[in-house]
C-alpha cells in the first residue's frame, strides 16, 4: 500500500529529526541576542533610521563620536578628542583630529579624505539615502586641516546639538567605495546638482556595495560574517583590531566578545521560551508582566540578571489644540486630571514606568523640573476645570455653546494598531472619561497611517511614545509654531510666543545654567498649557546572561552594549 | 451489503437538532441582551486602589463581591461579560458575513454554471450601449468624485447625468424592442476571470494590507471579508452545477419548456446542498478563526467590538492565564458544532 | 489536443498578470503613508523641511515613483496633467481646490509648471523656495474657495468631462514590464537592494513549509477519509465530522502556540529549539511550524475528501466491485479513489494560495522567514516594490497551477471531455 508507505515513511523522518540535537550555545565568548523583526536596511547609509540596522552596523563602522554608557558622556570613537566649536554670529566651525591609529580592516590609516567621501556620499542622489541626507544638510562646507587626519565643519548657524549631530554618522572607506576618485572633482555643496544620468554607474556600484553587507570592511571591530535573512545575522570580532591596544585605558570602546549572534524572533512569547531555555543570551523590551514573571522565577533568576534602567523613551496622550473643543487649556487641564497614570503603570507596565510630570525625564536631575507636581486623578477638579472652561453638564453630557451652535464634548483617541499597551490605554482612559460622562471612541490605525493624519492635523487624540536623549534640547521640530503647519511634526499645534522665544533660545543656548533656567520655564509653560499629556518613562527591561559583565546598564538607546560584555572569571 | 446504504447520514430522528437549534437561539438571545444589561466599555478595576487584586484572577473566584465564572483579563474587565459582548461581533460577523457569501458566490456560481458563455442571449445593440453606460456611471459617479469635491456644484455636475442616462436607457428599450441580432452573453468567462484574478492575491495578506491603509471596523471587515471570499463557494458550486447539468433531468426540463429559474431552484439547488451545508460551516468557522488571526497580527477590531478572536489573541501576552483561551474557545467549538448539526438537518 | 489546450490556458495567463500588475501600481500609488519614511518617535534633532523634502523627492525620484502608472490617464477637464506631481503632497486637495477655484486648466498649468520648471531644471532648492512663495498664494485661494467667495456659476459641466493624456513609455507600469523581461523584479525602495535576493530565501522556506504540509494533510485526510469509508461506522464518522468541524474553529496561532509550548519549552516536553542556528533551514527546524500548519489544513482537507467520497454512493461499478468479491479496501483503492480524486484535485489547487498566507501566523511563532512575514513587513515599511514582486509571484504560481490542475482534471476524468 503505497499510502502507509508514505506515512511510515514521515514517522521515520519525524523520529529521526527529534533525535537531532541542535547545538545552540556554540563557543561560550558568543552572545545570542534577539530582534523583533530582521533589520530593514542594513546599510551605513539609510539604515541610519532603522533602530536596529543601527545596532548591528555600529559594530563594523565606526562614527566620529559615541556615547559612553557608563556615564552617559559624548566620547571620541574616531575623533582624537571631541571636537573644537569656534561659535561667530553666523557660522560654526568644528574642528576634528582623528586618532592616528584608526584604521580600516586592510590597514589603511582612517583620513579626512574618508570622512569627505562620507559626507558626499550622504549628498549624492540616487543612492539610498535619502533616510539620512536631511539630518546633515547643515555642514556647508569642508576643509582639510594641516594633516591628513585634521579637517573642519563650516556650519550655518549655531544650535546646541551640533556637536554631537557633526560626529554622528558612519565613516565609508574611500579607498575601496571610490578607487577611482569620481567623486573628487565635485566639492560637497556641487555634490547634489549632479545630474543622475553622470553618476549613474558609480551610484550602481555604491548601491550593490551597500547591498552586501558580508563585504563591509569597516573600521569597526567586527565583520558581518552570516545573513540568514529574517532569520539571523552572526557578527565576528576581527583578529587584530586598532582598538586593542587602547582599550584598556577606554574601556567604553573595548570588544571582547568572539562573535555576536541577533536572533529574529518576532513573536513575543516564542522570545521568552527561548530566554528561558537559555537559547538567548540577552533580550530587551521585555514586557511588563512578563519581566515580573522571570523576576519571581528562581530558575531564572539563577541564569539571569535582570536590569531596569530608566529609558528616556515615555508615552503620552496628544491634544489637538486646533480644535475649538480642545483649544481651552482647562478642557485640556480637566483631561489630564482624568487620566489615571498610576493605574497605567501598575497594571500595564507592572510598575517598570515612573510618571511623567514634563518632557525630561526625572531621571535627569540636572535637567527635570523637579517642582512641577503630576496631575493626580481627580474627578472633582476635572469637573471644575471643565466648567471653568464653559462646559455645562446635562443629561446629554457636557456641552457649551460655540458660535451659536451648541457643542458637545465627545472625543475620538487614534493609536497604532498592534500596539496592546496603548489600546490598554486608551480602553483606561475610555472607562474615566465615561465616568463624569465624557464619551471617548477609540481608533486603531496603521503606524504610517497614523503619521500620516498626525502630520494633516487630522486627529483630537492620540497616544503615541517617543524618545529622546539626554545631551540634546531641541523641541524646535515638535513643539515651534514653525513647524505647526501642515506636513510639520508639531502635530499638537502648541505654541505661544513665550515658549516659541524659550525654544528658539535652548537651541543656541551653550551655558548649562542658562539652559536650565529656560528649559524650567518652558516645563512649567507646558505643564500649564498641557498640549500633551505626559503619562510616564518607561524603564527598559533588559535580561542578560550571567555568564557576562555588561560593561555598562544605561537609559541611552537599547540600554546596553554588545560589544562591551566580558566574560565573567570563574 | 448493505451497508454502503449506511454511509448515508440516518439523520430521521436526529438526537441533538433541537438543543443545538436551542443553544444557537440562546446564544442569540443572549448577545443581544447582554448589550443592554452589561455596559460594554466596563471595567471593573477600582481606579483608586488596584495593586494587582483585580487583574487576572482565575475563574471561579469572586473579585469585589462579583463571582467570576470565567476568571477576569489583565485589565480586570470580567471574562464572562467580555465573552457575552463578543458573541455579537463574532456571530455577525462570521454567520452574518457566510450568509452574505453564500448567496452571492451561490448566485454567481449558479448562473456561470449554468448559462455557461452562451445560454444567455443578448442583443448586440443592448450590449454596446450597456457596456457605453457602465462607462458613464464608473466615471461619473465613481472616479469623478474621488477626484474632486464635485458635491459643492450640485447643477453643473447633474446637467449631462441627467440628460445622458435617461437617453440611454431609452436607447436600450429601443434596441431590446426593434433590433433581432443577439449574441450570446460570455457570463462565464466574466465571472471565472473575476474569480481568478482575485483568487491570485492570497487573502489574508489583501486583508491586511487593506486594514494597514484604512482604518479597521466591524463594517470595513464585514465588507472586505464578503467582497473576497464570494470566489470560493462560486467556484465550487460551479463545479457541482457543470456536474448535475449533464444529468438528464435538467435537459428534460428544459425540453419540457420549464423557466429557466425553475429548473435552478427545482433541481439544481435541492443536488448541491450539501456542499452549501459544508461551505457555510466550515466558511463560518474560517471566518472566526480569520478573525482571531487579524487580532494576532495586530490590526484586529477596535475596542468598541470586542470579539472572540481578540479575547483569544490576549492569551498570548498572558500565558498563565489559560482561561483566556480556554473559554472563548470552546464558546467557538460549541457555536461551529451546534451550526453543523442544524445545518445538516436542514437538508432533510 | 492536450498540448493545445495547455497552450491557449498558459497564452491567457500573460494579459491576466498585466491587469493584475496595473490594479496593484493602481491602488499602491494610491495609499497613504509613504511619505512618513523616518521613524516618528525619536525628537533628538531637528530636520530641516526643506532638506526632507528634497530628500524625498529624490527618493521618488530614484524608485521611478514621480512617473505616471500607465500609458494614458484620464483626467477631469479642469485639472492640468502636471497635477500628479504633487500628488503624494500633504496639500494635494488644496491644489485640486487651486485648479478648481482658477476653473481654467491653462492658468493652473502655469502656476504649477512654475513649480515643476524649477523642480526639472534648476535643482530642488529653487524648487522648493518656489514651493513657499506658492504657499501664501494657495492658503490664500484655499480660504477664498472656503468661504466661497468665488461663484460657482463661472463652473460648467464642460469642466467635468474627462481629457486623456497620453504619457508614452515613461511610465511606473512600462518600467516595471520591462525589467520583469530583462528577468528583474526591480529593486526595495529604500535599501536599493534586488527584491529576487530577498525573495528567493523567503519563497524556498515558504514552499517546502508549504508542500510538506500540503502533502501530508491531504494524504492523512483522503487517508482517514478512506478508512471511514471503508469501515462505515457510524460512531467514528460522527466523531470524525465533529473534530474536524472543531478543529477549523481553532484558531491557527492558538495550534502554534500550543505546539511550541508542549514540544519546545524546555518546562515540559523541551524536543526541539525555538530556533534553529543550523546554517540552513534544517529538517528538524521545519517539524514544529509544519505539524502546526498540518493542524490548520487538516480539518478542511478532510471534511472536503469524505464529502467526496460520500457523494460518490453506490455507483454501478462499485456494485459490480463488490460482486467481484473484491475487499473494501480493494474497491477504495481502485474504483472510489480513482472517481473521486479529480474534483478534489481543483479543491487542493484552490486552497493553495490560502496556504501563502495561512502560513503567516506560523511563520511569525517558528520564527521562520517566509514570504508571509516578508510581505507583512513589506507592508508596513511600505515597500512597494516588494508587495508588488511578490504579489506577482504568487499570482503567477496560482495562475499557472489552476491551469495545469483544470489539464490534469480533463487527463484524469474521462468523463470531462468536451465543456
Amino acid at each position: 500500500m503505497t499510502f502507509k508507505k508514505v506515512i511510515l515513511l514521515s514517522v521515520a523522518l519525524f523520529a529521526y529529526a527529534c533525535n537531532q540535537s541542535d547545538d545552540i550555545g556554540g563557543n561560550e565568548n558568543t552572545v545570542v541576542s534577539r530582534f523583533e523583526k530582521g533589520p530593514n536596511i542594513l546599510s551605513p547609509l539609510n539604515g541610519y533610521s532603522d533602530r536596529i540596522s543601527n545596532q548591528i552596523i555600529s559594530l563594523v563602522f565606526q562614527s566620529l563620536l559615541t556615547v559612553d554608557y557608563r556615564d552617559g558622556q559624548i566620547k571620541p570613537l574616531l575623533a582624537q578628542d571631541n571636537p573644537q566649536l569656534i561659535v561667530t554670529d553666523s557660522s560654526t566651525i568644528i574642528q576634528y583630529q582623528l586618532r592616528p591609529e584608526a584604521r580600516w580592516g586592510d590597514g589603511t590609516p582612517v583620513t579626512a579624505e574618508d570622512v569627505l567621501f562620507t559626507l558626499k556620499l550622504i549628498r549624492l542622489e540616487g543612492i539610498p539615502n535619502e533616510l539620512i541626507s536631511p539630518y546633515f544638510s547643515f555642514i556647508r562646507e569642508f576643509r582639510l586641516g594641516e594633516s591628513a587626519q585634521q579637517f573642519k565643519f563650516h556650519c550655518e548657524g549655531y544650535s546646541s546639538g551640533m556637536e554631537l549631530a557633526s560626529g554622528d554618522f558612519y565613516v565609508l572607506p574611500k579607498h575601496l567605495l571610490d578607487p577611482e576618485q569620481v567623486l573628487d572633482p565635485y566639492s560637497l555643496a556641487e555634490i547634489s546638482s549632479i545630474p543622475a544620468e553622470e553618476s549613474a554607474s558609480f551610484s550602481s556600484f555604491i548601491t550593490n556595495y551597500l547591498n552586501n553587507p558580508e563585504g563591509f570592511a569597516g573600521s569597526g571591530a567586527y565583520t558581518i560574517q552570516t545573513i540568514e535573512e529574517g532569520r539571523r545575522i552572526a557578527l565576528k570580532r576581527k583578529e587584530n583590531h586598532w582598538l586593542n591596544e587602547l582599550s584598556s585605558s577606554l574601556p567604553y570602546l573595548a570588544s571582547y566578545p568572539e562573535e555576536i549572534n541577533f536572533l529574529i524572533i518576532p513573536d513575543i512569547a516564542a522570545a521568552l521560551t527561548a530566554l528561558r531555555n537559555e537559547e538567548l543570551d540577552v533580550m530587551d523590551n521585555i514586557p511588563g508582566n512578563a519581566f515580573k514573571r522571570l523576576k519571581s522565577s528562581e530558575a531564572v533568576q539563577e541564569q539571569f540578571e535582570l536590569y531596569t534602567p530608566e529609558s528616556h523613551q515615555f508615552r503620552y496622550i496628544g491634544l489637538n489644540t486646533r480644535l475649538s473643543k480642545l483649544s481651552d487649556s482647562n478642557t485640556r487641564k480637566a483631561l489630564a486630571f482624568l487620566t489615571d497614570v498610576q493605574s497605567m503603570i501598575d497594571i500595564l507596565e507592572e510598575g517598570y514606568a515612573k510618571v511623567a510630570t514634563s518632557i525630561i525625564s526625572p531621571d535627569n536631575e540636572k535637567m527635570h523640573h523637579a517642582a512641577l507636581k503630576a496631575y493626580i486623578f481627580n474627578q472633582d477638579s476635572a469637573k471644575h476645570y471643565l466648567q471653568a472652561a464653559g462646559w455645562s453638564f446635562d443629561d446629554q453630557g457636557w456641552s457649551k455653546i460655540v458660535e451659536g451652535q451648541k457643542q458637545y464634548l465627545n472625543l475620538s483617541l487614534l493609536y497604532r494598531s498592534g500596539n496592546n499597551i496603548d489600546e490598554d490605554i486608551g480602553i483606561m482612559l475610555q472607562q474615566s472619561l465615561r465616568q463624569i460622562g465624557i464619551p471617548l471612541s477609540l481608533k486603531a490605525v496603521e503606524n504610517k497611517l497614523m503619521s500620516d493624519r498626525l502630520r494633516n492635523h487630522d486627529f483630537e487624540l492620540f497616544v503615541r511614545s517617543l524618545t529622546g536623549n539626554p545631551f540634546v534640547f531641541n523641541f524646535k521640530g515638535i513643539l515651534h509654531s514653525e513647524s505647526a503647519q501642515k506636513g510639520g511634526a508639531n502635530y499638537t499645534g502648541f505654541s505661544t510666543q513665550e515658549s516659541d522665544s524659550l525654544v528658539d533660545a535652548m537651541v543656541v543656548a551653550s551655558e548649562a545654567a542658562a539652559l536650565k533656567a529656560q528649559l524650567s520655564r518652558f516645563q512649567e509653560i507646558m505643564h500649564e498649557e498641557i498640549p500633551m499629556i505626559f503619562l510616564y518613562f518607561e524603564q527598559h527591561r533588559i535580561a542578560i546572561h550571567r555568564r557576562f559583565d555588561p560593561y555598562a546598564i544605561s537609559g541611552i538607546n537599547q540600554g546596553y552594549q554588545l560589544q562591551t560584555f566580558k566574560l565573567k572569571e570563574e | 451489503m448493505g451497508k454502503g446504504r449506511q454511509l448515508e447520514y440516518r439523520w430521521k430522528k436526529p438526537p441533538g437538532t433541537w438543543w443545538s437549534v436551542g443553544y444557537l437561539l440562546a446564544l442569540c438571545i443572549m448577545s443581544v441582551l447582554t448589550h443592554l444589561l452589561i455596559d460594554p466599555v466596563s471595567i471593573s478595576y477600582n481606579a483608586q486602589n488596584t495593586m494587582g487584586s483585580t487583574i487576572l484572577q482565575p475563574p471561579f473566584s469572586t473579585v469585589n463581591g462579583i463571582f467570576m465564572w470565567a476568571g477576569t483579563d489583565h485589565l480586570g474587565r470580567n471574562v464572562f461579560h467580555s465573552l457575552m459582548l463578543s458573541l455579537r461581533t463574532s456571530l455577525l460577523m462570521s454567520i452574518g458575513g457566510m450568509m452574505m457569501i453564500l448567496i452571492i458566490g451561490t448566485l454567481l456560481g449558479l448562473l456561470s454554471g449554468y448559462f455557461n458563455n452562451k445560454g444567455l442571449r443578448i442583443k448586440s445593440w443592448t450590449s454596446f450601449l450597456a457596456l457605453i453606460l457602465f462607462f458613464f456611471v464608473a466615471y461619473w459617479f465613481v472616479y469623478l468624485p474621488l477626484q474632486m469635491p464635485v458635491g459643492d456644484f450640485l447643477w453643473p455636475w447633474l446637467q449631462p447625468a441627467l440628460i445622458f442616462i435617461p437617453l440611454c436607457i431609452f436607447f436600450i428599450w429601443l434596441s431590446e424592442k426593434y433590433t433581432h441580432s443577439a449574441v450570446g452573453f460570455p457570463l462565464d468567462h466574466l465571472i471565472l476571470k473575476t474569480i481568478e484574478i482575485l483568487s491570485a492575491f492570497p487573502f489574508l495578506l489583501l486583508i491586511l494590507a487593506f486594514l494597514s491603509f484604512f482604518e479597521p471596523s466591524l463594517s470595513t471587515v464585514m465588507v472586505l471579508i464578503i467582497g473576497l471570499y464570494w470566489t470560493e463557494p462560486a467556484r465550487l458550486v460551479r463545479g457541482q452545477v457543470i456536474k448535475i447539468r449533464e444529468n438528464n433531468f435538467v435537459a428534460s426540463g428544459r425540453a419540457l419548456g420549464f423557466p429557466h429559474f425553475r429548473i435552478m431552484y427545482k433541481h439544481i439547488l435541492p443536488e448541491i446542498l450539501p456542499l452549501l451545508v459544508i461551505v457555510f460551516c466550515t466558511g463560518v468557522a474560517s471566518l472566526i478563526m480569520l478573525e482571531a488571526t487579524l487580532s494576532y497580527l495586530g490590526i484586529g477590531m477596535p475596542p468598541e467590538s470586542p470579539s472572540l478572536g481578540k479575547i483569544i489573541s490576549s492569551w498570548r501576552f498572558n500565558v498563565e492565564a489559560w482561561w483566556l483561551a480556554v473559554f472563548p474557545a470552546i464558546l467557538l467549538c460549541s457555536i461551529v458544532l451546534a451550526l453543523k448539526n442544524v445545518s445538516t438537518n436542514i437538508r432533510q | 489536443m492536450i498540448l493545445r489546450l495547455l497552450c491557449s490556458r498558459f497564452l491567457i495567463i500573460f494579459p491576466t498578470l498585466g491587469l493584475l500588475i496595473l490594479i496593484l501600481l493602481l491602488v499602491l500609488n494610491n495609499t497613504p503613508g509613504i511619505r512618513q519614511m523616518q521613524e516618528q518617535n525619536v525628537f533628538d534633532r531637528y530636520v530641516d523641511p526643506l532638506a526632507a523634502e528634497a530628500a524625498f523627492q529624490s527618493f521618488q525620484q530614484r524608485n521611478s515613483l514621480d512617473l505616471p502608472v500607465f500609458y494614458y490617464s484620464i483626467l477631469p477637464a479642469i485639472f492640468p496633467d502636471t497635477l500628479r506631481y504633487l500628488s503624494s503632497h500633504p496639500d494635494f486637495t488644496a491644489f485640486k481646490k487651486l485648479a478648481v477655484l482658477y476653473h481654467d486648466r491653462q492658468k493652473t498649468k502655469e502656476v504649477l509648471d512654475v513649480l515643476l520648471a524649477l523642480k526639472l531644471n534648476e535643482g530642488k532648492k529653487a524648487y522648493i523656495a518656489a514651493m513657499q512663495a506658492l504657499e501664501a498664494e494657495r492658503v490664500n485661494s484655499a480660504k477664498a474657495y472656503d468661504n466661497a467667495v468665488i461663484s460657482t456659476a463661472n463652473i460648467r459641466w464642460q469642466h467635468f468631462l474627462p481629457r486623456f493624456i497620453w504619457h508614452g513609455s515613461h511610465n511606473q507600469f512600462h518600467v516595471f514590464c520591462s525589467n520583469l523581461f530583462q528577468g528583474t523584479l526591480g529593486q526595495s525602495y529604500f535599501s536599493g537592494k534586488p527584491v529576487s535576493r530577498l525573495l528567493a530565501p523567503a519563497l524556498k522556506n515558504s514552499v517546502w513549509l508549504g508542500a510538506m504540509a500540503l502533502l501530508i494533510s491531504w494524504l492523512l485526510a483522503i487517508m482517514l477519509a478512506g478508512w471511514l469509508w471503508v469501515n462505515k461506522s457510524q460512531r467514528a464518522i460522527r466523531l470524525a465530522n465533529a473534530l474536524a468541524y472543531t478543529g477549523q474553529a481553532i484558531p491557527g496561532f492558538l495550534l502554534a502556540l500550543l505546539l511550541m509550548i508542549i514540544f519546545a519549552d524546555q518546562r515540559f516536553l523541551g524536543w526541539f529549539p525555538i530556533i534553529t542556528i543550523g546554517y540552513d533551514i534544517t529538517f528538524s527546524s521545519l517539524v514544529l511550524p509544519c505539524l502546526a500548519l498540518v493542524g490548520i489544513v487538516f480539518p478542511y482537507a478532510f471534511l472536503q475528501s469524505f464529502r467526496a467520497f460520500q457523494e460518490l454512493g453506490e455507483e454501478d461499478y462499485i456494485k459490480t466491485a463488490r460482486a467481484k468479491g473484491l475487499s473494501e479496501w480493494q474497491i477504495w483503492y481502485h474504483h472510489a479513489l480513482k472517481n473521486a480524486f479529480p474534483p478534489l484535485l481543483t479543491i487542493i489547487t484552490g486552497a493553495l494560495p490560502a496556504m501563502v498566507s495561512g502560513a503567516i501566523v506560523v511563520e511569525i511563532i517558528f520564527s521562520l522567514p517566509g514570504t508571509g512575514r516578508l510581505l507583512a513587513d513589506a507592508i508596513m515599511m511600505r515597500d512597494y516594490a516588494i508587495v508588488l514582486a511578490i504579489t506577482l509571484v504568487i499570482g503567477t504560481f496560482t495562475l499557472v497551477v489552476n491551469v495545469l490542475a483544470d489539464v490534469g482534471y480533463r487527463l484524469l476524468d474521462p468523463r470531462v471531455q468536451y465543456g
